[in-house]
C-alpha cells in the first residue's frame, strides 16, 4: 500500500508542477538568460577574446574549433543551471500544500508518515530529470546543427550520467532547504535569489576563474560548481581536444584551467571522478538528512 | 500515556474515546505580544477526555482558541499530544495511527483543492490513497457525485467550479472511503446558506447510516440542530460534557454555555 501510495503521490505532484506552464518556463528562466546573454554578446567577446589570444600565441585561424569550444562552455552553463533551478521550482509543491492546508489532507490518508515527504523528493527528481534531458536534448541539437558536433559516444553518456547525478544531488540539497519553508513567499524570495545568482556561482555567465580567489574558493563549496564541471568535461573535451591537435596543445591547456574543467581545490587538482564522487557524496548527505528531518518532523506531529 | 497493553481492544459502541489529552504549543515573540503573555508556550489542551458513540453525532462546544480544532487534529492523528491518548475504534491515535486513518474522515470547511484537477480526477486520487478498490470506487463516485449535483460538473476544473461546488466536492472527497467516523472542523463556516444546508442534511443522513459524526463548532443553533452529545471546551478544559438535554438542564444551549463561562472564567461577556 505504502509502494502504491508513494506512486501514486509522485505522480500527482509531477502532474502539477508540469501542468503549471509558468512554473516550468521560470524554472528554466536562469538558463534561458545564459542562452541569451550567449546569443546576444557574451559569445562574441569570448570568441573575439580567445581569438586574440592564439593570434598573439602566433596561431592563425582556428574561427570553428573556438566558436565550438565556446558553444559548448556556454551549453554546459545552461545545463548546470537547468540542474539546479528546475528541482527548485519543483519543491513549491511542498510550499503550496503546506500553505494551503493539503498536507494536512494527505496525512490523514491511511498510509505511513514518510510516504508524503518521501513523495516530495521523488517527484523533484522525476521532474528535474524529465525537463533536464530535454535541455539536454535541446544542447545535442543545438551542437548539431551548428556544425559543431565533437562529442564522442561516452561523452553523451558522461553527459546523462552527470544529469542524472545533478538533479538527484540538487534535490536531496534543495528538498532539505525548503522543508524549513512555511511561505509562498519565503521560497519565492529563494527562488528569486538562488534564480539570479546561480548563473554566477556555477561559472555560466563567466569563467569562475575571472572572480577574485576568495570568491573563488567559496564557489568551490557550491555543489552546482562540481555539476557544472562535470558538464564542462563531457561537453567541451571534443573542442578541447580539437584545439590542442589542430591550433596549440599549450593554449588548449591554458583553457583547460582558465574555464574551469578542473579545479585547484586548496591545491589539490578536482577532476572528473573526484568531482563524481563530490556529487555523490553530497547526494547520500543530504538524503540522509532528509530521512532525519522526516522522521523527526513525523515524532512532532505523531 | 495509557498503560495496559492493549487499550482500546474493546470499544464496543464507544468509538471515540479521549483521555487527558494534554497538548501545548510554543509561542513565536509576536504571538506573544498577541497574547499579552511573557510565557512562550500556550496550553491548548489541558487534560481532556470524552467519549463519543457509534451513531451520534458528538459537537465540541466553544469559543476561538478554546482548543476545539486541536482536539479534531489530535483524533485525526495530525499532531500528537504530548501526554494523553485517544482511541477511535479501538485504535490508539499514538501507537496506531494508520489505522485510525483508515477509519475516519476528516474535513474542514477550508477549500483545499488543486485548481489544475477536477472532481473525477481528486476523488480517484484520494480513493486510491485510501486503498479503496477501483469498482467499489467508481460506485461510490457515481452515488455520492449523483447526491451532491457534482455528476455534471465531475470532469470541470477545480478552478472553475462555485465556492458552494467547491465545499461539495471537498465533502465527498472526505468520506471517499465509507469511514466509520467523520470529523468535521467548523462544517458550516463560510458557507452560504444552501451549502450549509446540504452540509448539515447530510450529516444527519451519516448519523442514520450509523456513522458516528464528531464536528466542532462555536454556533450554538448547529448544535442544537445535530447534535446529540456536546461537550464545552473552555480554555482547553471540558467544561461541561453530556447529551443535549443533561448539559442544558432546560435551558437553551447558548444561555447554558454563557452561564457555564461565567462560572469558569469568572467573567460576564
Amino acid at each position: 500500500m505504502n509502494g502504491y501510495a508513494l506512486w501514486l503521490l509522485t505522480r500527482r505532484n509531477l502532474k502539477i508542477f508540469l501542468k503549471d506552464k509558468a512554473n516550468v518556463f521560470f524554472s528554466l528562466l536562469a538558463p534561458l538568460i545564459v542562452l541569451v546573454l550567449y546569443v546576444l554578446f557574451l559569445g562574441r567577446i569570448q570568441e573575439d577574446g580567445l581569438l586574440a589570444a592564439l593570434e598573439e600565441m602566433g596561431v592563425a585561424g582556428g574561427e570553428a574549433e573556438i566558436s565550438a569550444f565556446c558553444n559548448s562552455w556556454m551549453l554546459a552553463g545552461s545545463m548546470s543551471c537547468a540542474c539546479i533551478t528546475v528541482p527548485l521550482c519543483a519543491c513549491g509543491i511542498m510550499i503550496q500544500d503546506r500553505s494551503r492546508g493539503i498536507s494536512a489532507d494527505l496525512r490523514v490518508s491511511p498510509v505511513a508518515g514518510w510516504v508524503t515527504p518521501a513523495s516530495y523528493c521523488c517527484s523533484v527528481v522525476a521532474a528535474g530529470l524529465a525537463i533536464g534531458a530535454i535541455v539536454l536534448g535541446v544542447c545535442f541539437i543545438w551542437l548539431a546543427a551548428s556544425g559543431m558536433w565533437l562529442l564522442s559516444v561516452a561523452d553523451v553518456f558522461g553527459c546523462i550520467g552527470a544529469l542524472a547525478l545533478s538533479v538527484v544531488t540538487s534535490s536531496a540539497l534543495l528538498v532539505f532547504i525548503v522543508g524549513f519553508f512555511r511561505s509562498q513567499g519565503a521560497f519565492t524570495a529563494l527562488n528569486i535569489i538562488l534564480g539570479t545568482v546561480v548563473g554566477f556561482l556555477i561559472g555560466a555567465y563567466m569563467p569562475i576563474t575571472y572572480f577574485p580567489d576568495p570568491v573563488q574558493t567559496f564557489t568551490y563549496f557550491i555543489p552546482g560548481s562540481y555539476t557544472a564541471g562535470l558538464f564542462r568535461n563531457f561537453m567541451m573535451r571534443g573542442a578541447l581536444e580539437a584545439i590542442s591537435t589542430g591550433l596549440s596543445p599549450v593554449f588548449a591547456e591554458g583553457l583547460r584551467t582558465e574555464f574551469s574543467l578542473t579545479f585547484d581545490f586548496f591545491g589539490a587538482e578536482v577532476g572528473v571522478d573526484a568531482m563524481f564522487i563530490v556529487l555523490a557524496c553530497v547526494a547520500v548527505l543530504f538524503a540522509g538528512l532528509n530521512v532525519l528531518a522526516a522522521f523527526l518532523r513525523g515524532r512532532r506531529k505523531g | 500515556m495509557l498503560s495496559t497493553e492493549t487499550p482500546f481492544s474493546d470499544f464496543g459502541e464507544e468509538v471515540v474515546r479521549a483521555e487527558n489529552l494534554r497538548k501545548t504549543f510554543t509561542l513565536s515573540r509576536k504571538q506573544q505580544r498577541l497574547e499579552h503573555t511573557d510565557f512562550p508556550r500556550k496550553v491548548a489542551v489541558d487534560g481532556l477526555s470524552f467519549s463519543a458513540y457509534r451513531g451520534e453525532i458528538y459537537g465540541l462546544l466553544g469559543p476561538n482558541g478554546a482548543g476545539k480544532t486541536t482536539t479534531l487534529r489530535i483524533l485525526s492523528t495530525l499532531i500528537r499530544p504530548d501526554s494523553g491518548d485517544a482511541a477511535v475504534c479501538g485504535h490508539s491515535v499514538t501507537r496506531e495511527p494508520q489505522k485510525v486513518r483508515d477509519t475516519i474522515g476528516f474535513m474542514t470547511s477550508e477549500l483545499k483543492l488543486e485548481s489544475f484537477f477536477t472532481p473525477s480526477y481528486l476523488f480517484d486520487f484520494f480513493g486510491a490513497m485510501h486503498g479503496v478498490e477501483k469498482g467499489a470506487l467508481a460506485e461510490r463516485k457515481k452515488e455520492l457525485f449523483a447526491r451532491f449535483g457534482i455528476d455534471r460538473f465531475a470532469e470541470v476544473r477545480v478552478r472553475d467550479l462555485s465556492t458552494g461546488m467547491l465545499q461539495k466536492v471537498s465533502l465527498v472527497i472526505s468520506i471517499v472511503h465509507d469511514p466509520s467516523v467523520v470529523i468535521f472542523d467548523e462544517p458550516t463556516n463560510g458557507l452560504d446558506v444552501l451549502t450549509a444546508k446540504v452540509v448539515t442534511d447530510f450529516l444527519l443522513e451519516l448519523k442514520a447510516m450509523g456513522k458516528s459524526i464528531l464536528l466542532s463548532t462555536h454556533i450554538f443553533s448547529l448544535v442544537e440542530k445535530l447534535c446529540d452529545r456536546v461537550g464545552i471546551i473552555i480554555d482547553g478544559k471540558m467544561a461541561a460534557d453530556g447529551t443535549l438535554a443533561d448539559v442544558c438542564g432546560g435551558m437553551s444551549i447558548e444561555e447554558k454555555f454563557f452561564e457555564i463561562y461565567r462560572g469558569v472564567k469568572g467573567e460576564t461577556v
